[in-house]
């Protein structure tokens, strides 16, 4: 019988992102689209899980490595993240990276680019799987 | 009955839950109608993004583990 391939097999990676007004949340949200497109995981609902939506808070706390990306230093998306008791394996904030943070304006793609470099870089640094015990 | 919902895609650890789900309605001596899930859509639409998963009577119970036998008869019982 053929047997498929799912996500328990290889670990459960769900990026989360924030979505906000201005371009660098955009950018993560750009970003988080991306990896899933790329198979790196899958884009998690952070609207879900901070609605408190009890299946998708119970899948960021059972995901093995979460993914968390932020466009300024508020961390919106990590407060959500750890208000619903689950943990980010990796956070990136935008503005850390020295990206300026334009309110009301689109991404760019340096902006991605230097949000995917970083988070790639961060991951190979840690054997690009982190297990949540 | 009991209707308990089995999430996986058919991957060895989906297939265990569902087999452990067997074994465990068997030995409870319980009765339940067994729906097997492995659209990914379906489980998105549930906001199951961790697999396999597991609900009774709609709800969910068991996400990204596979519960022993004992622990499954224990919790159709409860």
């Amino acid at each position: 019988m053929e047997e498929k391939k799912c996500s328990c097999q290889t670990g459960t990676v769900i990026v989360y992102s924030c979505s906000g007004n201005a371009n660098l949340g955009q950018a993560c949200n750009e970003l988080a689209q991306r990896l899933m497109e790329r198979g790196v995981g899958r884009m998690g609902c952070l609207a879900g899980v901070g609605g408190h939506v009890p299946n998708m808070v119970l899948s960021a706390q059972s995901a093995d490595e979460v993914i968390v990306l932020d466009g300024c230093q508020m961390g919106c998306a990590l407060k959500i993240i750890e208000h619903a008791e689950a943990k980010a394996s990796f956070h990136l904030v935008a503005t850390d990276l020295g990206l300026a943070k334009k309110n009301g304006k689109r991404w760019s793609e340096d902006e991605v680019k230097v949000l995917d470099e970083e988070l790639t870089r961060l991951r190979r640094s840690r054997n690009g799987f982190v297990r949540i015990e | 009955m009991m209707r308990i919902e089995v999430f996986g895609t058919g991957c060895a650890k989906c297939k265990r839950l569902e087999k452990n789900v067997n074994e465990a309605l068997a030995k409870g001596g319980i009765r339940a109608e067994v729906i097997k899930i492995e659209d990914i859509d379906a489980m998105t639409d549930r906001g199951i993004m961790v697999t396999p998963a597991l609900a009774i009577d709609g709800d969910i119970k068991i996400m990204g583990k596979v519960p022993s036998v004992d622990e499954l008869v224990a919790m159709f019982k409860a």
